[in-house]
């Protein structure tokens, strides 16, 4: 029914007066972009890891993971090591932080794959993390290999350089109090490849529960994150390839269309059967944009690899942020500055 | 200039009442002195009706003179300073309205026609000669007023600690209520003003399904129409409304807040009347009459939000080329009332009355398999009403029935649930004066309601399955009660008890209810009264399907938009089949205490103090365990009335309530935050003051001004970032507050009277000074700032009326 309620809500706001709203893509303040979530040393499970243009995301059991958010301010990255923070691990997004009180949190044992209850796994601006091993059986809340690897999930709270601080920020979280100048953020970790998975659960003596039809997805191989390496700046009928962290200058009235044009590294390529026909799959990619001005969305779609802006009446240099990521837990970022002309 | 028109109109009654008492002085003169020769004489009967109501209008004086030479047949206009007429003749209209004037000369005679509180009316006809000329003459009221009370059986006496009553005429012309009887009764005191304004009952911090409005004895399955767009009985067919905040009589049960109690009317014996209405969201219409001994009144409304709606989605779709959904409430409502009087000093009463509504989605083609629904919710009541008073007892005997039906087809018709509902209920009370101090009235009410409930699916990946759950049972109630007036010099105790007993099934539930209210003179102008006593409720333990409409946290326009909880009552929602396993009674504590002065010229000022402490007994999720949700719900509070009719034309009145209301949970463990909240409908503050004035020419002003704290709501105090998105962090629930709003409405209304018929149109300007009062808050895309909040912008509404 929530088409419905929005239809007559939005009627509601539209015919009232209502007040300007920040939006939600303006870096006028800290703001969590992504978690740069990579496997940095293999466990003893799967094929080895072949180094290549793109970080490895999906890790197995044993392998060790590092995290670090990406967070931006008006003045650009914050560096992970200026962050406080905590680490928990838990199980399945939106459980991490807002079901149980943070602070007082156990340190994870190191046994656990995910953990029932959330546990710490570190502190500071980044984390490192050894995955746990593989469960003896499946626990009844997740009755099959799909569920396992989309439930372990790391969370990060943090206090901004110029916020309240970490303390602060965990009891005010927990008090349920306002939570300016913390940083809130979680990821499922990404457990892969699901063949190799499988076939270590099968020789464990543990039902994988893999359905019928579903087995044409063992073949994917281990996902990577994307990267965020060019970006298209389109404008007046011209266009070029820009590397990322490049400056750009662009006139004020122009229409500007940024673009990302994945490489064929970030689609993560496999081949199945279907129905006896071989059928070529790739990840799905989404975009999302921020800007650290406030200029003129002309169009924007949600998820869109592209966006459409004007500069409007700001001057000065525009900072666009994009974040590209995959329908598998595959993050990778970049920025690129565009001068206003005039 | 319009106070020298009036001037002027005054000093030309004035005059012409001394020519009239001068001419009445003349007419007392031997019949010999009419100026009509032999052979050449007529005769006019007629008679005096009330222009727009055509009822006969006795005692009018009428006067018959000379026409003025250049006059010709029809409406006449005397000027200033006319001459005195050559001759002239009066008399008095009989009871029936009716005048006889024999011997008038042939040819054009002038007639006027004066009576108190009527514009005077001239016309000039023409008497033939030896005949009878026939002239029906309509004089207009100064001050018309459609609302013309009838006279009815007289109210049942019941015992209330407060009780405020309104009006036909206040419900018509309250501003900002659009004439709509339920909302104008958020006017008074105890009455929270309802997220958006819109209609809802929510009685002392008490939830809307937990007040009961009675219509002719039986409680109403619905007092409004679907989004609380308008009550679901015109305020035509009443004559008043009584409103019971707390401590009400032990005739009224399965309600722990508080109750409204509509008696509808009797149909006028004075000839067919009706009218015809038509506003922005509704047509209505009604006839009424005489019918053999009794009197009969037949009333219908259509509302046609729907089609309003719907022709703004078509438009906005063919501007912005994009689908547009959007829900489309669509209701209907009727009435129809016989009474007669029966041999032996008894009344019948036989009412027929239903309401429907009808929820649609309006989806896009492409939306339609998964998004379009409906929802239908009818009821059709039929009650018979017996009265008697004879040799000191009074008996009410109110027999009913009523055909319910429930609707909701989801998804292209693959889910589909109904439930029917055949309900038979009755009343019987007897009254009767024991000695002189003593006054007992014994009474019982009941219902049994027999429901089937159908449930079927369709599994859209299997063409042609389907599912079916079929449950049918019985649901009763049974009350007993008691109640009594002692007279005690000074002082009057109402000590009264109620029995009640529900069952669902298998399941059986019981309350006990005693109830004692006392009033105390304090000379002729002061009065305290005081009340205490147990109120249940049963719990309802069917299957809801709500809307879901008023969920909290919906996206728009780059925000986030989060609703206080009480608009959840305005969610529409149908109930099916009981679902739970354990039958419960909330059981209420109501204690109230009222000190009351009555001015001399009609009105009063009453200060009264309120408690209602409510058991909520919350059944066990399991047998034989605790619920960790089991509640007290408390409300306490203060209300002030001053109200007066300062005059005919002037009415008004001053309401503050002043409430703090907070639910406690039971089992919640030490430290839980939640444990102790304000409630949803917390409106600490609210004060009403509303005047209306009937001008000259038929005009009528009125304005309320509003002043009401801010509901509480939950807030969202930030965000956890996802992937493409955030996810809300909630505050403790109902831990904030909207900051308080104000508004003013006014209301004109402008009556044209003509001889047959009247015509009314109004206008009706909700929040005139277009004030962002907060109904809602809006939050940053992100979560993490509030941006601010959003408020209903000026609204006008307009209808017309005609009566006849």
């Amino acid at each position: 029914m929530s088409s419905y309620r929005s239809a007559g809500l939005a009627a509601l706001v539209t015919a009232a007066c209502t007040p300007s709203i920040e939006p939600a893509w303006l870096v006028s303040k800290p703001r969590e972009l992504a978690l740069e979530v990579e496997v940095i040393a293999q466990g003893p499970y799967g094929e080895r890891i072949v180094p290549g243009p793109r970080t490895p995301r999906d890790a197995l059991p044993l392998d060790v993971v590092s995290m670090r958010p990406v967070v931006v301010d008006p003045d650009g990255r914050i560096e992970p090591d200026e962050l406080e923070g905590i680490w928990l691990l838990c199980e399945g997004v939106g459980n991490c932080l807002v079901r149980e009180p943070v602070a007082g949190r156990p340190e994870c044992t190191g046994g656990e794959l995910q953990p029932t209850e959330p546990c710490r796994i570190g502190g500071g601006g980044s984390a490192v993390w050894t995955m746990g091993d593989l469960p003896s059986e499946l626990p009844d809340e997740l009755p099959t290999v799909f569920d396992l690897i989309s439930g372990p999930t790391v969370a990060f709270v943090g206090s901004a350089p110029d916020g309240p601080g970490l303390e602060r920020c965990v009891s005010r979280l927990d008090a349920r109090e306002r939570l300016e100048g913390c940083l809130l953020m979680e990821r499922v970790v990404g457990l892969g490849p699901l063949g190799e998975l499988v076939e270590r659960l099968a020789a464990a003596g543990i039902d994988p529960g893999i359905p019928e039809g579903a087995e044409t997805l063992l073949a994917r191989g281990r996902n990577h994150n994307p990267a965020v390496t060019e970006i298209r700046v389109s404008l007046a009928g011209e266009s070029m390839q820009v590397a990322v962290g490049s400056t750009v200058r662009v006139p004020r009235d122009a229409a500007i269309v940024l673009t990302l044009e994945p490489a064929e590294e970030d689609l993560d390529r496999f081949e199945i059967l279907l129905n006896d026909e071989p059928v070529e799959l790739t990840d799905d990619l989404f975009g999302q944009w921020w800007f650290d001005r406030e200029i003129d969305y002309e169009e924007a779609a949600v998820g869109g690899l592209w966006v459409r802006w004007r500069a409007g009446p700001v001057t000065g240099t525009v900072r666009a942020y994009v974040v590209l990521r995959d329908n598998r837990n595959g993050e990778g970022w970049g920025w690129l500055d565009l001068e206003i002309e005039g | 200039m319009q106070r020298l028109a009036s001037v002027v109109a005054l000093l030309s009654v004035i005059a012409w009442l001394g020519l009239v008492m001068s001419r009445e002085a003349r007419a007392a003169a031997p019949e010999g002195e009419a100026p009509c020769p032999a052979l050449r004489c007529g005769r006019l009967i007629g008679d005096v009706r009330v222009a727009g109501q055509r009822t006969p209008l006795p005692d009018a004086v009428v006067l018959v003179m000379a026409a003025p030479a250049d006059a010709s047949e029809g409406r006449y206009s005397p000027p200033f300073a006319e001459p005195e007429p050559a001759w002239a003749r009066s008399q008095r209209s009989d009871a029936a309205g009716a005048f006889t004037f024999e011997g008038l000369p042939v040819g054009l005679v002038r007639v006027a026609v004066l009576g108190a509180g009527f514009e005077r009316r001239d016309e000039i006809v023409r008497i033939p000669a030896e005949a009878t000329g026939q002239l029906r003459i309509f004089v207009t009221p100064l001050d018309a007023s459609p609302f013309r009370t009838v006279v009815t059986a007289p109210p049942v006496p019941r015992s209330q600690v407060t009780e405020h009553v309104l009006t036909k005429e206040e419900i018509a012309t309250v501003p900002g209520s659009q004439g709509d009887p339920l909302r104008a009764l958020q006017n008074l005191p105890g009455m929270m003003r309802p997220p958006g304004g819109l209609g809802l009952l929510v009685i002392r911090g008490s939830p809307p399904s937990q007040s009961q409005v009675f219509m002719g004895g039986h409680a109403m399955p619905r007092a409004f129409h679907i989004l609380s767009l308008a009550s679901v009985f015109p305020a035509d067919v009443l004559d008043e409304l009584r409103y019971i905040p707390g401590n009400f009589d032990a005739a009224y049960g399965n309600a722990t807040g508080g109750i409204v109690v509509v008696e509808p009317r009797r149909g006028r014996r004075d000839g067919v009347h009706g009218f015809g209405e038509l506003d922005l969201a509704a047509a209505s219409a009604m006839v009424e009459g005489p019918l053999g001994r009794g009197s009969f009144i037949v009333a219908a409304q259509r509302g046609y939000v729907d089609a309003v709606l719907a022709t703004a989605a078509a438009v906005t779709e063919r501007v912005t080329e994009e689908p547009s959904s959007v829900l489309l409430p669509r209701y209907y409502d009727y009435q129809t009332i016989y009474d007669r009087p029966l041999r032996g000093g008894g009344w019948l009463s036989a009412r027929a009355f239903g309401s429907g509504d009808v929820l649609r989605a309006r989806t896009p083609p492409e939306a339609a398999a998964v998004s379009a629904f409906e929802l239908r919710t009818d009821f059709h009541r039929a009650d018979l009403l017996y009265r008697k008073q004879r040799l000191g007892w009074t008996t009410r005997l109110t027999p009913s029935f009523r055909y319910e039906v429930n609707r909701l087809v989801a998804a292209s018709n693959a889910f589909r649930r109904r439930r029917r509902d055949y309900v038979g209920s009755a009343r019987a009370e007897l009254s009767r004066a024991v000695g002189p101090r003593v006054l007992l009235t014994l009474g019982t009410d009941s219902q049994i309601d027999a429901y089937e409930a159908l449930d079927e699916q369709t599994d859209l990946s299997r063409p042609g399955s389907l599912t079916q759950d079929r449950q049918q049972g019985v649901q009763t109630s049974l009350g007993v009660y008691v109640s009594s007036e002692l007279r005690l010099g000074r002082l009057t105790l109402r000590p009264g008890a109620r029995v009640s007993g529900f069952s669902v099934g298998d399941r059986l539930a019981f309350a006990v209810d005693p109830r004692g209210m006392g009033d105390l003179e304090l000379g002729e102008r002061w009065q305290l009264s005081a009340g205490l006593g147990r109120y249940s409720q049963v719990r309802n333990i069917s299957d809801r399907n709500e809307v879901d409409l008023v969920d909290q946290g919906t996206g728009i326009q780059g925000a986030s938009v989060f609703l206080p909880s009480a608009f959840g009552s305005l969610d529409p929602a149908v109930e099916f089949a009981p679902q739970d396993t354990q039958l419960t009674v909330r059981e209420a504590l109501h204690a109230s205490a009222a000190v009351r002065y009555r001015f001399g010229e009609g009105g009063s000022a009453e200060l009264t103090g309120f408690l209602n402490n409510q058991q909520n007994n919350v059944p066990p999720v399991m047998n034989g365990s605790n619920n960790p949700f089991d509640s007290i719900s408390r409300a306490a509070g203060l209300e002030v009335l001053v109200r007066r009719r300062i005059s005919r034309k002037l009415y008004g009145w001053i309401a503050y309530t002043l409430t703090f209301t907070e639910l406690i949970l039971l089992q919640a463990p030490p430290g839980f935050p939640y444990a102790r909240r304000p409630s949803d409908y917390d409106q600490r503050h609210n004060l009403v003051a509303l005047l209306s004035y009937a001008l000259p020419r038929h005009w009528r002003i009125g304005g309320r001004f509003r002043v009401v704290s801010g509901l509480p709501y939950t807030p969202v105090v930030g965000s956890v970032a996802l992937p493409g998105g955030y996810q809300p962090i909630f505050g403790p629930r109902n831990a904030a507050r909207l900051p308080a709003s104000h508004q003013l409405d006014l209301r004109i209304d402008k009556q044209w009277v003509r001889d047959r018929a009247s015509v009314t149109a109004y206008v009706d300007v909700q929040n005139v000074y277009n004030r962002v009062n907060p109904e809602l808050v809006l939050y940053a895309g992100d979560f993490r700032s509030e941006a601010g909040y959003v408020g209903l912008p000026i609204f006008p509404s307009l209808g017309v009326r005609v009566d006849w």
